[in-house]
């Protein structure tokens, strides 16, 4: 008799073990499409059966198992760092490409071709006053070419600096987070497959923003290290990041435009090892890609080279054989700054168009109309002084423009290829711990008839229980 | 924020934004009938483009150069044939009143003081507000009558150094000033010499009014070398229409390559065009179509 009751005990013990795996099975089937949610496993084992000395065996739960696979979600969040990255300097080197648009009617290489045609018309008047007019204005629209084209870039550089400020806030979102699953796990509360699955989904979301390293700690806590290096969270604390603009002492960077540095809690400087996400393509375009065009700590910047040779070149043809200094024959000036030329150039005021002459005074006899001559011929070089790296002044933005084009073109093509890659990987994880509905279908269909067969199994057990006691009262 | 979106989706929905992209740049090339819009339309030909945009520029303003030009050499040489009629009938007037016989000199003296006059003004001719016999002062007129100077004229001294440039950069000269044409003087540039128009005038004039024949007959001399020079500066005004002309036919074939470089380099090509967009259609419609094919159950379909 007691060997009855024991089985039914065994019986009901396993119709709660059938339980718990069928709401497992649920469990996974309803957050098969929770972002960071992996298959979850009810292990089953075995109770001890011996009906001589009154065990009677069955089956018991011992525990979920995550299919979580560690190597699989670091692929994923490597995938996705390099997807932020090339997302991110999709935006902004389209910002330069704008900038540098070759179709713009009041853009460079147009100002350029207008004051070349000013000054061939001038040429066959050279003492009217009007086409003295005419090149001056012309010149004032291509100094408004200059200042219009760099405000662009450094309007980008804002917006990008702004972006960054953006991202720090975000990883800061995230990181707080991370913090509260760390002081949970500190309390001795374990994860369960719901913030397990928020964490990893909040990792994955910030390796978009910043390349780290994430290390596991024995209580289940996570440590971040933002660029493998410096601690974002490290048990119940928190780091911040943080970002500055300014130049280094003595540079002549425009204020405007000044390196990022990113600096870490303890205010070391961290912005070599920021490569990754979004942060690393920020880094990248206001650090390296801008100052190529607008000038920083390093140089002058094309731009800004572009613009000094124009000035220098024609104001030298016009101020030829006037005595020294220069200066009031100047048709343009510009700020003292090498990384702000483009910014700062303008028509000198205080020309007077009396004082255009376009008598070259270098031929013997001079040639009334030589540097209008000279002035126009820029459109068409052939002598070293009227170019910029051999090629023409016009030639030479097209050059700019070209290596913008190049590397918004790069960056397309790195973003579908990194789209790519990204589901590869993300497939891949879920191939390895992702839910399969038809996996769950087939296990359910395996406890549900366990369950049935237990129940019988169970009514059975009742009938004969029910006999045995009635074979004592009969 | 991690999207919920599977990975085949994932993937899927980036291959579809992929060929719409495609689609938008292709009808972008159509509708605006320019193939590079942006320099990563093609990077590699921006600069080219940017410069063949600038020699149509250059050409284009040589063009109108070349076109001012030709109107005020026109100019100059219809001024310069009426100095060849004044002069002739200088010398018409000379043989008249050279012989012997001639008894009307303080008459014709009178008409030859006008013709001069007539001469200095011609100086004054202009085109588009420049004076076109001014030399490098082409804004003010070179020459008064003066009686007290020497050929009867006051003059201003003045360089005749500008040049026009043509499409190849070569620069040549299509303007004489008023002294080269009709004020030539000796190597000391005061004393007329044998050629100048002005001088010969005054000096049958001052000869007529003199009665003097053996004046009017050396007056008649100068007067002939002075139309051999003037007629040495048609044929000057004659070769100047020439080179514009040239010019002009030059500028227009340049202007015309340029363009058409331009274009190849620049502008859609329809066909072309037009089947890369077809074909983006027929693509993205293959890529939704299977992707509507794929199986949306599982066994949980099937379960009873």
């Amino acid at each position: 008799m007691s060997n009855l009751l024991a089985s039914l005990r065994s019986s009901a013990t396993t119709l709660e073990a059938l339980q718990r795996s069928v709401g497992t099975v649920q469990n996974n089937v309803s957050n098969a499409s929770t972002p960071g949610y992996v298959r979850q496993r009810m292990s089953l084992a075995a109770i001890e059966f011996n009906p001589e000395n009154g065990l009677s065996g069955g089956v018991t739960t011992s525990g979920l198992t995550s299919a979580r696979d560690q190597f699989a979600e670091a692929a994923v969040r490597s995938q996705a760092s390099l997807l932020g990255s090339a997302e991110e300097s999709k935006t902004v080197l389209s910002w330069v490409e704008t900038a540098l648009n070759l179709n713009d009617a009041s853009g460079i290489p147009v100002a350029l071709d207008h004051f070349y045609s000013a000054a061939s018309s001038w040429s066959l008047a050279p003492s009217s006053t009007s086409e003295k007019e005419n090149v001056a204005a012309a010149a004032g629209d291509l100094a408004a070419s200059f200042n219009r084209t760099a405000e662009s870039l450094q309007r980008a550089g804002t917006e990008a600096q702004d972006q960054v400020r953006t991202t720090l806030t975000a990883i800061g979102n995230i990181v707080e987070r991370v913090r509260q699953f760390n002081v949970e796990r500190a309390e001795g509360r374990p994860a369960d497959a719901g913030t397990d699955a928020s964490l990893h989904a909040d990792l994955e979301e910030l390796s978009g923003l910043v390349n780290f390293q994430a290390l596991w700690q024995e209580n289940g806590s996570v440590t971040i290290l933002a660029g493998g290096r410096s601690a974002l969270v490290a048990g119940q604390h928190a780091y911040a990041l943080s970002a500055s603009f300014t130049s280094p002492e003595g540079s002549e960077a425009d204020p405007s435009l000044q390196p990022a540095v990113m600096r870490d809690a303890d205010g070391n400087d961290i912005t070599q090892w920021l490569t990754g996400g979004r942060t690393g393509a920020l880094l990248s375009f206001l650090n390296t890609t801008l100052p190529g065009y607008m000038g920083g700590p390093d140089g002058p910047g094309q731009l800004n080279v572009l613009a000094k040779q124009v000035a220098d070149r024609v104001n030298t043809i016009l101020a030829a054989g006037y005595p020294a200094p220069q200066e009031p024959y100047n048709l343009f000036i510009y700020g003292t700054s090498s990384a702000s030329i483009a910014l700062s150039i303008r028509t000198n005021p205080t020309l007077a168009t009396a004082l255009m002459n376009a008598t070259d005074l270098t031929p013997i006899p001079p040639v009334v109309n030589g540097k209008a001559l000279q002035l126009a011929a820029l459109a068409h070089p052939s002598a070293d002084e009227d170019k910029i790296d051999g090629v023409s002044f016009v030639s030479f933005f097209g050059r700019l423009a070209a290596k913008s084009g190049r590397d918004v073109s790069e960056a397309n093509t790195n973003t579908t290829s990194r789209q790519q890659l990204l589901a590869q990987a993300q497939s891949l994880r879920t191939e390895v711990s992702g839910v399969s509905l038809d996996e769950e279908a087939v296990r359910l269909v395996e406890f549900q008839r366990a369950y049935q067969a237990t129940a019988r199994m169970v009514a059975a057990l009742s009938d004969i229980t029910e006999i045995a006691v009635n074979l004592g009262r009969a | 924020m991690i999207s919920s979106i599977d990975a085949r989706s994932a993937r899927f929905l980036a291959d579809l934004q992929s060929i719409q992209a495609r689609q938008a740049r292709v009808q972008r090339q159509i509708s605006s009938g320019v193939r590079v819009n942006r320099p990563s339309d093609d990077p590699d030909q921006v600069s080219n483009i940017l410069q063949l945009r600038s020699e149509v520029e250059r050409a284009t303003a040589i063009g109108k150069n070349l076109d001012r030009a030709t109107a005020e050499v026109n100019t100059a040489d219809a001024a310069v044939t009426v100095m060849v009629q004044l002069v002739e009938r200088a010398k018409v007037l000379a043989a008249q009143t050279a012989t012997g016989t001639a008894t009307n000199r303080a008459a014709v003296a009178v008409e030859v003081r006008q013709l001069h006059e007539q001469l200095v003004n011609l100086t004054r001719t202009t085109s588009e507000g420049r004076y076109v016999f001014s030399g490098d002062e082409d804004t003010i007129p070179l020459y008064t009558p003066d009686a007290t100077q020497p050929a009867g004229v006051a003059r201003v001294e003045a360089q005749n150094t500008r040049m026009l440039e043509d499409v190849n950069g070569s620069r040549f000269s299509v303007a004489r000033s008023a002294g080269e044409i009709l004020d030539t003087r000796e190597a000391d540039g005061v004393t007329p010499s044998a050629t100048n128009s002005f001088n010969a005038l005054y000096q049958l004039a001052i000869a007529l009014e003199n009665d003097d024949q053996a004046g009017v007959g050396d007056a008649a001399t100068l007067i002939d070398q002075s139309l051999d020079h003037l007629g040495r500066q048609v044929t000057f005004y004659g070769h100047a229409q020439n080179h514009i002309r040239d010019a002009v036919n030059l500028n227009a074939t340049a202007l015309i390559a340029r363009k058409q470089e331009l274009g190849q380099a620049q502008d859609t090509d329809l066909p072309d065009a037009l089947v890369e967009l077809n074909l983006a259609g027929v693509h993205m419609q293959a890529a939704l179509g299977a992707q509507a094919q794929l199986p949306t159950t599982s066994l949980f379909d099937y379960l009873g």
